[in-house]
């Protein structure tokens, strides 16, 4: 049973949980044990809180025998990306900067969660201060992907992504700045959520970039996402940048019917430069889309190969910002990539910055005229099959790239726009690695973009692959 | 298309020690300038796009001042 129990899904678990067959005690062991098994060898959680998870798992459990059930998070763990503020226990980014440091009080993100009834089990590797798409650079060291432990698990929520891929928690938060969320999701077969900017507070999460910065959860299905989504979603007045709009019932929207919806397919930028094994399988995807009765066509967004461009602009100037006081004193203590990013980010130009911040509305009108002819636009989720750890080159059907731009090339567009968007596992490359579908929409309507995704994975099983670990 | 200079080690170690105030030494300058010089050609090319009547997307937003009744 309790092997079962850690391969499952929020739902899967909600309902046993609900039904009274297993208890959140009998869960919150199984997932336990699963990470003493586990964790060394994929360097996913670098803090525990399984005391603190024990005795909430049996809060959750006398409330539910006593009618008391919260909702489909009562009693189900998870492990929250160490930029996420947790009160009275360690959040240091992944830098030995915060390495003793110790908050006060949740991020808000925590709080919901914990409100909903989840079970805290520990904190989650991250790139340092999140600067980073593939997760090698953090105080802890490197995250393993389950699927093969040599690759990258992409970052910078990489502890998030090997810790729900690999069964030691059903879901995970994340954080997503040029795709955070989506590049960890798509290299470890999950499907990873970032919401619309300001759908979701940031409130006690550790900026990298405030105008670009998205939360968000790493799950096993479009439906965990949006339960998490309906629980987290709303007004916070700690985060300036939230929007105050009422949350949709998310869940209720997944129904599964995407016939007659217009999905847009933008070839030009997101598949050109992919490689040939990851094309083929989102092609597969998006004929399955076809099958499901959407009416598939292809379109143009003219600007967004500019997206790297702006991208860099903005977070070299936000980020060199924000840890300015931290690079006068103790430069030192940075790793040596994320400390030449933030040295970097001193020689950018306010002009550079602010031509980058105009960037951003030009593309947000050309996606807002796409988007204006289609519901939703979809793309191979990132370029490229999870790299070996250590590569700093990626071959894309025959021409060397960097690895950083080739990996944040699909998911940045949606950063820049502030648009939600999803990625889906789509099947497996020679490589044995996973490959990724992303979906895209309009400001807002998440539910469209989940409910497609949620229509994908109802007619495959993609999502319900384990890896063997 | 604007006509920018290539920017030099020098350039980055004024700027890195003037501006920001983190002295670099010339070593890490070099491996800088050598990293910066496509970044800052990414970004100028930014300025080719028709951005004449966009504004930046940042908003400032004054703070209200929560009122006392009585």
């Amino acid at each position: 049973m309790t092997d079962d129990l850690t391969r499952m899904d929020v739902v899967e678990l909600g309902d046993l949980i609900a039904a009274r067959t297993v208890s959140p005690v009998e869960v919150t062991d199984a997932f336990l044990a699963r990470i003493d098994a586990v964790n060394e060898s994929l360097n996913a959680f670098v803090t525990m809180t399984a005391d603190a998870a024990r005795a909430a798992a049996q809060a959750a459990e006398a409330e539910i025998m006593a009618g008391n059930y919260r909702g489909a998070l009562h009693g189900i763990p998870l492990g929250h990306k160490d930029l996420y503020a947790t009160a009275g226990v360690r959040t240091t980014g992944g830098s030995r900067v915060l390495a003793d440091n110790v908050p006060t009080e949740d991020s808000t993100v925590v709080r919901r969660l914990a409100d909903a009834g989840t079970v805290t089990l520990g904190k989650l590797n991250t790139h340092e201060f999140a600067y980073g798409p593939t997760n090698e650079h953090s105080m802890f060291g490197p995250t393993r992907n389950p699927w093969n432990a040599d690759r990258i698990t992409g970052g910078s929520s990489g502890g998030s992504g090997a810790a729900v891929a690999a069964g030691l928690i059903p879901i995970a938060t994340g954080s997503d700045t040029g795709g955070s969320i989506r590049m960890p999701a798509a290299c470890c077969g999950l499907t990873g959520l970032k919401p619309t900017y300001g759908r979701v507070s940031r409130a006690g999460i550790l900026p990298l970039c405030w105008s670009m910065d998205h939360a968000g959860p790493l799950t096993r299905s479009a439906m965990d996402a949006a339960i998490f989504l309906g629980v987290v979603a709303g007004h916070d007045p700690r985060d300036a940048a939230c929007a105050d709009r009422p949350v949709p019932d998310y869940r209720a929207a997944l129904t599964g019917d995407i016939k007659g919806l217009k999905v847009g397919v933008v070839r030009r930028y997101f598949y050109d430069q992919a490689q040939g094994q990851v094309v083929a399988l989102v092609d597969a995807a998006v004929a399955e889309l076809t099958a499901l009765g959407a009416d598939v066509v292809e379109i143009e967004v003219p600007y967004i190969e500019f997206s790297g461009s702006g991208a860099m602009a903005i977070y070299a100037a936000e980020a060199t910002a924000y840890h300015d006081d931290t690079l006068d004193d103790r430069a030192d203590l940075y790793t040596e990539q994320v400390r030449a990013f933030l040295d970097i980010g001193d020689q950018i130009l306010a002009k550079d910055y602010l031509h980058a911040q105009r960037y951003r509305t030009l593309l947000g009108q050309s996606m807002a005229t796409a988007l204006s002819q289609v519901d939703v636009l979809v793309s191979p989720g990132i370029a490229i099959t999870a790299t070996p750890i250590g590569d700093e080159m990626v071959d894309i059907n025959g021409t060397e790239e960097a690895i950083f731009g080739a990996i944040l090339r699909n998911t940045e567009p949606f950063d820049l726009t502030g648009l939600p968007a999803v990625v889906v596992p789509c099947g497996f490359a020679p490589d044995g690695m996973p490959a990724s579908l992303q979906i895209a929409g309009r400001a807002f309507d998440e539910a469209t973009v989940l409910n497609v995704a949620h229509a994908y994975q109802q007619a495959t099983d993609w999502h319900r692959h384990r890896p063997e670990i | 298309m604007p006509n920018r200079s290539p920017i030099t080690v020098e350039t980055v170690m004024a700027v890195a020690r003037e501006n920001a105030g983190h002295p670099l030494d010339p070593e890490r300058a070099a491996a800088y300038t050598e990293a910066l010089e496509p970044i800052l050609g990414m970004i100028d090319a930014i300025r080719s796009l028709p951005l004449k009547d966009i504004e930046p997307a940042p908003v400032f937003r004054p703070i209200e001042v929560a009122r006392h009744d009585g």
